[in-house]
């Protein structure tokens, strides 16, 4: 598509502007375009052209949306129809003082309001839009409900996207005089606006995105759709053969982060935590889906695979931005959920879920987009049981090596005062700790039962780490209760007692040999 | 050289001089051995044949003695030299000169016995040459001087005046002293004396006398009691003593008087009682008795015309005033009954009052006791039975689980005994107390409780029901909380069963919040007024003294006698109390697990039991502990033995700490409780500590420390606790603050903490003990805490204290139910 466009602007430039050179250069960049429309990366398909006609593919990037803004009056906030009429018509200017181009805006009344419309639009559900608003006609549909407050205003609002069939979160805001409603509702609206792009992927692998209406830049570049740092969800448009849509599938711990914005594409930066979060299949569109965290925090709930229908309580999930940051560290409560606030930045986070020393999964999160999420993770319950046996066997080791070490040093210490009778006490004593065999034999006694039951479970991962937690408890008793330690200390000391003995046999000898007092000296060898 | 005699003009001289004149008058017998020296001047043998020949002939002596000082001129000896001697007698000549001289036997009377044997000599038949023999020998009275080479003489009997002995001079010392008031060193006198003779003629006398100017000393220092004592003690000596009955009722009526003045009337009986004792029919006892019998009389006729108008607790007030002033008042027993039985009131010695909000950081046993007062909990632990506790309800008729355990029922009770003062609670009041708990926006969120409730839904005033998520093993122990949500609690005074009447530094009252009918004839306990005793021995002493009836707790060496005793019972709890030492999750060093297993093994905590709590063997009373969980459960694992105090493990494991550490052991603040006897122990713990290495200290926070235990800066922190129901009280033993959402386990591994999670699912009790057995060896393993030691807990009660259960739960289990009969001190 780029290279048919990019043909389209050169040869409308080059060839003369006669009529017969336009139709050739048209003709030329519709069958590039034609080409390239099996590729993912229009919001949707191009209306079928008339029979009889040229199909001309219309770049995403100079589709501008189409809104519908829908506006519910409360009867308390008591607006007069002329009063009403003159609001709308502001709201109306004000788009296209605010979008410009980039929207198409419909503004219109709500024509059967309810009494608590803001009520009523915190309950719509996707069906409600979809059954209201069909996505042939409009791209996007603001609701937006104004009902008194105290002195003034609040404006209450929500946005769908008929593209991903996506509700945004309610939000409001307060205004105090009626004059104010226009300006607050648009405001209000660049708050729910949630710009959308096609998902297209390179052959190098990279992920550009096209930003629907990018091309048509707002007048007010606040508004402008695709912004350096911009978050965006993908969602699958799974089409049926006559084209239809047939379902919209959110691919899941997967965000684009755009990097920098260009007229041929944003680049952008793929986030995810699955291994392959995008593929192109036929009738298969990708798009993108710009999201704003508009909740306070985003509740997750951690569950075991299916079988089992447990929630993972008591897991530890590190929260962080990225591997330099020291993580914030929550636990799971029992119902195996943690709450992710979001941040000043409302940036997007890592989750490290991890079960005692294993890391479960380590999952990319935009906190405050949806209100509640779930991930299923392996239930580590057996791997987490022969962790807790395996400690408080260290424990014991822990507590029989150092008392090894502290009868060792008091058999050298008393070895060197020569009170072997102790030091044989204290062999016997070294003798009755635990040997390494003792604890080799309790390592086996955890770690068979644990990996049959793993095995009986199809659990080759937990197996695993089963063995490898085994074989290091293992390493570490050959280590720090080497029998062959022990043996030296015992020769070391068999030797010192010999040299003892034998020095005080020859001191005993020489004390015999000392000269009486009344015998004369014996003569000193010369 | 022998000088020529002279006057002796100082004492200081006064010997060696006089040794000098000796020389040269007094006669050397020859019948000496050859120590004796012949005397310049020959003595001409004057021993007589006859009685005359002993005369003296003081004019051939008043020359010789000249040197020698007179009797006038003699000072008496210091107190000093009498006191540590060596001891001498005075020798008066006739010329009045003195000679000192080594004691003289026999003594006293001397001369006497001379003179006596020399009357028996005269028994012999006359000429008889060996009375003559005997009288001539016995004319001499052999003596030793004090100082010189030259020390045994004999000097002429004739020529000596008088004795006057050592024990004498000694008395004569003690009247100087005396007179000058100068009580310590006349005691100390009179005692050396006693010692050297204690039947010395003038010893009793100056005893005596030395009791009645002590007892003036003392009173003359304002210690009224000392010198009543010592007047008391005179009086057994000798009730006729000059003045003693006048100085006696003195003395007594200061004493009776103050204390009455403080209100103090048993004082005030006491010191009237002892004067009564030694002098029935003094005036101070007469006048007095008749006082106090006037006052009480008052009193209870005050306190009769109370009750039949006014509150009867005034009423009770003014009889137990009158029994305390005169309670062998003749019409005391049936006024004081009538007041009595009808506000009937119980007195308790406690070491706490509840002071203000409880502390988070030490929940206090005057905290649990005010808890039991004036809340109700849903559920309350009734008994231990199969080492369980078995729970009971106060507020429901029945309560019943539906769907296999999934929901409960519950039937409120909507008829209340007389004798109940019950909380009015509907379905929608402790539908309200639920939801909060299970709310996670409100103050009262518990996350375990909220994990199993799913819903709470009330059917009707008196009935609601629960649907849990999971079905909990032990309900009643999930809903042992209090029926009132904490928003809606009611002012500090107000409660449940009781609320609190009055409260300050030494004194709790507790009423009934629905006192019994006025034409109830069986009542049952309508007030308890708890004093602030300093310690247990004070405690037991206004136990015994009856300023209390009741001792919610007793120090253990005191239980052995109370028991014994036939006027009080003793009571165990049927749970002990564990004493435990728990880590702070925040401090990085104590997340090493070497170093906590270095404090536990450097830990004698036997020995500091033993000295501390016990004073005596660990046996029945306490003993050694492994768990938090109480010895008698059925979640106490009994294979898994206390850590064994081991000072060489421990040092070697501080130094493999401090290597896993990288840098020393940091210095360890101890926090504990306000207690005299955890002090101590905290202070043993860190001395125990210091010795391998480790630098601790003991920290008491102050009353208005009461924030979070996270806030608080501490590294360790003493704690008592007693689990009722491990199967849900363990988590919150485990956390500092008593938490029980699974964040507040940050600190503890992974696996342990999902261990403690499998508890909340355990689905039948064997499972459940299993668990618990495997976490008791988990958590000594890991040392999570250091479980010190376990106390059997008592109480002690008056026999007139009726309705204490058996095995009480806590120490006013029932309190409803409680009577106490009429009853007041007679001491």
């Amino acid at each position: 598509m780029i290279v048919g466009f990019a043909s389209f602007a050169a040869g409308f430039r080059r060839f003369p502007p006669h009529r017969f050179g336009r139709l050739v250069v048209w003709a030329a960049c519709a069958a590039c375009l034609a080409a390239n429309a099996a590729k993912t990366h229009s919001a949707t398909p191009a209306p079928a052209a008339p029979a009889g006609e040229f199909e001309i593919a219309v770049p995403l990037e100079l589709m501008p949306y189409r809104v519908r803004v829908v506006v519910s009056f409360s009867a308390a906030a008591q607006f007069l129809p002329g009063q009403r009429g003159a609001l709308l018509e502001e709201l109306r200017a004000n788009t296209v003082r605010c979008a410009g181009a980039m929207w198409q805006t419909e503004v219109a009344e709500d024509e059967s309001p309810l009494p608590d419309a803001a009520a009523a639009l915190r309950r719509l559900s996707v069906a409600d839009a979809q059954a209201r608003f069909s996505s042939d006609r409009f791209d996007k549909v603001f609701l937006l409900a104004i009902e008194s407050q105290g002195a003034g205003y609040r404006l209450q609002g929500r946005e769908f996207d008929t593209a991903t069939s996506q509700w945004s979160l309610p939000q409001d805001r307060v205004v105090q005089e009626r004059r104010d409603i226009p300006p607050g509702c648009m405001a209000l609206m660049q708050e729910l606006f949630r710009p959308t792009a096609g998902v297209e992927q390179t052959r190098a692998g990279a992920v550009v995105l096209h930003g629907r209406a990018a091309w048509l830049a707002p007048p007010d570049p606040d508004w402008a759709p695709l912004r350096a740092g911009r978050q965006l969800e993908p969602y699958y448009r799974h089409f049926d053969k006559a084209g239809a849509v047939e379902r919209i599938q959110r691919v899941p711990w997967t965000w684009f982060v755009v990097d920098r914005p260009a007229r041929a594409g944003a680049a952008c930066t793929v986030v995810t935590g699955l291994r392959s979060p995008l593929w192109t299949r036929r009738r298969i569109e990708t798009v993108a889906l710009t999201v704003h965290p508009q909740s306070p925090q985003t509740r997750l709930v951690l569950r075991a695979r299916p079988p089992s229908p447990k929630v993972l309580a008591g897991v530890e999930v590190d929260v962080a931005h990225d591997a330099r940051e020291q993580p914030v560290r929550l636990i799971s409560d029992r119902q195996g959920a943690v709450r992710i606030p979001v941040g000043e930045d409302r940036r997007l986070v890592w989750l490290s879920v991890r079960s005692g020393q294993v890391l479960l999964a380590r999952l990319p999160l935009v906190p405050g987009v949806h209100s509640d999420e779930s991930v299923e993770l392996p239930d580590d319950a057996l791997r987490l049981a022969v962790e807790g046996d395996i400690s408080l066997l260290q424990a014991d080791l822990v507590d029989t090596v150092a008392r090894r070490a502290v009868i060792s040093a008091t058999i050298r210490a008393r070895a060197k005062l020569g009170q072997w009778a102790e030091v044989d006490a204290l062999f016997k004593q070294l003798a009755d700790l635990p040997k390494s065999t003792a604890y080799a034999s309790a390592v086996d006694a955890i770690r068979l039962p644990a990996v049959q039951a793993a095995k009986s479970a199809k659990d080759r991962a937990a197996e695993g780490r089963i063995q490898k937690l085994c074989d290091e408890t293992t390493a570490l008793i050959k280590q720090y209760l080497d029998a062959d330690k022990l043996r030296q200390l015992k020769e070391e000391m068999d030797e010192l007692r010999k040299i003892d003995a034998d020095t005080r046999a020859d001191a005993k000898a020489l004390g015999d040999e000392a000269t009486p007092p009344d015998q004369p000296a014996p003569p000193k060898p010369k | 050289m022998i000088n020529g005699p002279h006057l002796v003009s100082t004492a200081a001289f006064r010997l060696p001089l006089a040794w000098t004149c000796l020389g040269a008058c007094v006669l050397l017998a020859t019948t000496f051995s050859a120590f004796a020296q012949p005397p310049k001047k020959a003595a001409a043998p004057r021993a007589a044949e006859s009685k005359t020949d002993a005369a003296a002939k003081p004019d051939d002596d008043e020359g010789d003695s000249a040197e020698l000082p007179k009797l006038d001129e003699m000072p008496l000896p210091s107190f000093e030299r009498l006191l540590q001697g060596p001891a001498m007698d005075w020798l008066v000549l006739k010329t009045q000169r003195v000679i000192e001289v080594e004691p003289l036997h026999p003594r006293p009377g001397t001369l006497e016995d001379i003179e006596r044997q020399v009357k028996e000599t005269f028994r012999l038949p006359a000429q008889n040459e060996e009375g003559k023999a005997r009288r001539k020998a016995l004319a001499n009275l052999p003596i030793t001087l004090l100082e010189g080479d030259a020390r045994e003489f004999k000097i002429a009997v004739r020529m000596i005046r008088e004795i006057i002995y050592f024990e004498d001079l000694m008395l004569r010392r003690i009247d100087r002293l005396l007179d000058d008031r100068r009580a310590r060193e006349a005691y100390d006198l009179l005692i050396a004396l006693h010692q050297r003779a204690p039947h010395w003629a003038g010893l009793a006398e100056r005893q005596q006398r030395l009791l009645f100017i002590e007892a003036a000393v003392r009173r003359a220092q304002n210690d009224w009691e000392a010198a009543l004592v010592l007047l008391e003690e005179l009086h057994h000596r000798n009730r006729d003593y000059d003045g003693l009955l006048n100085e006696l009722g003195t003395v007594a009526e200061h004493l009776i008087n103050a204390a009455a003045t403080a209100a103090d009337y048993r004082r005030a009986r006491h010191f009237l009682k002892r004067l009564r004792q030694l002098e029935p029919k003094h005036g101070v006892v007469t006048r007095w008795s008749q006082r106090f019998e006037d006052d009480a009389r008052q009193l209870l006729a005050r306190a009769a015309e109370t009750a039949r108008t006014g509150p009867p607790d005034q009423a009770l007030d003014l009889a137990e005033r009158a029994a305390l002033i005169w309670p062998d008042l003749a019409d005391l027993p049936v006024g004081f009954r009538n007041a009595a039985t009808r506000y009937p009131r119980l007195r308790a010695g406690v070491s706490d009052v509840p002071r203000g909000r409880p502390s988070r950081l030490f929940p206090a046993p005057a905290d649990r006791r005010q808890h039991q007062f004036t809340q109700v909990d849903l559920f309350q632990p009734a008994r231990v039975e199969e080492q369980m506790v078995r729970y009971e309800t106060p507020l429901f008729d029945e309560w019943e689980p539906t769907d296999l355990g999934h929901g409960l029922l519950f039937q409120l009770r909507r008829r209340r005994a007389q004798w109940e003062s019950p909380l009015v609670a509907t379905a929608g009041v402790l539908a309200d107390t639920i939801a909060a708990r299970i709310d996670p926006h409100h103050p009262d969120f518990d996350e375990r409780f909220a994990s199993f409730v799913e819903r709470v839904t009330v059917h009707s005033p008196f009935e609601l029901s629960v649907r849990f998520a999971a079905a909990p093993l032990r309900p009643e122990a999930l809903f042992a909380f209090p029926a009132r949500p904490a928003v809606d609690a009611p002012a500090e005074r107000a409660g449940y069963p009781f609320q609190i009447q009055a409260l300050d530094e030494h004194h709790a009252v507790y009423r009934r919040a629905f006192p019994e009918p006025a034409t109830f004839v069986d009542r049952h306990i309508a007030e308890v007024i708890e004093t602030v005793y300093e310690s247990d021995e004070h405690a037991v002493q206004g136990l015994l003294r009856g300023e209390v009836s009741l001792l919610p707790h007793v120090a253990a060496w005191h239980v052995p006698q109370l028991a014994a005793h036939p006027d009080f019972i003793t009571r165990e709890y049927a749970l002990p109390q564990t004493h435990l030492i728990r880590f702070n999750p925040q401090r990085a060093a104590l997340a090493n697990r070497t170093l906590r297993r270095a404090l536990v093994y450097g830990l004698d905590r036997r020995r500091i039991l033993e000295t501390v709590f016990l004073r005596g063997p660990a046996g029945r009373l306490g003993r050694l502990t492994s768990s938090p969980v109480p010895t008698t459960s059925y979640a106490y694992n009994s294979f898994v033995e206390p850590h064994k105090f081991d000072a060489g493990l421990g040092l070697s494991l501080a130094i493999a700490a401090k290597k896993e550490l990288g840098h020393d052991i940091p210095a360890l603040k101890l926090l504990c409780p306000r207690d005299p006897l955890i002090e101590q122990a905290a202070q043993q713990v860190v001395d125990s500590w210091r010795k391998i290495g480790v630098t601790a200290g003991v920290v008491v926070p102050g009353d208005s420390e009461r924030g979070p235990l996270h806030e608080a800066d501490w590294d360790l922190a003493w704690g008592v606790v007693s689990l009722a129901e491990p199967l849900v009280e363990i988590w919150p033993c485990l956390t500092p603050d008593g938490a029980t959402d699974v964040e507040s386990l940050t600190s503890v591994p992974a696996w342990l903490r999902h261990e403690l999670l499998s508890l909340d699912q355990a689905g039948d009790r064997q499972s459940a003990a299993a668990i618990l057995h495997r976490l008791h060896k988990e958590l000594w393993a890991e040392v999570h805490l250091i479980p010190l030691w376990e106390l059997s807990e008592f109480l002690a009660a008056r026999k007139t204290v009726r309705g204490i259960p058996q095995r009480p739960m806590a120490a006013y289990q029932h309190i409803e139910r409680w009577k106490v009969d009429a009853w007041y001190s007679k001491e």
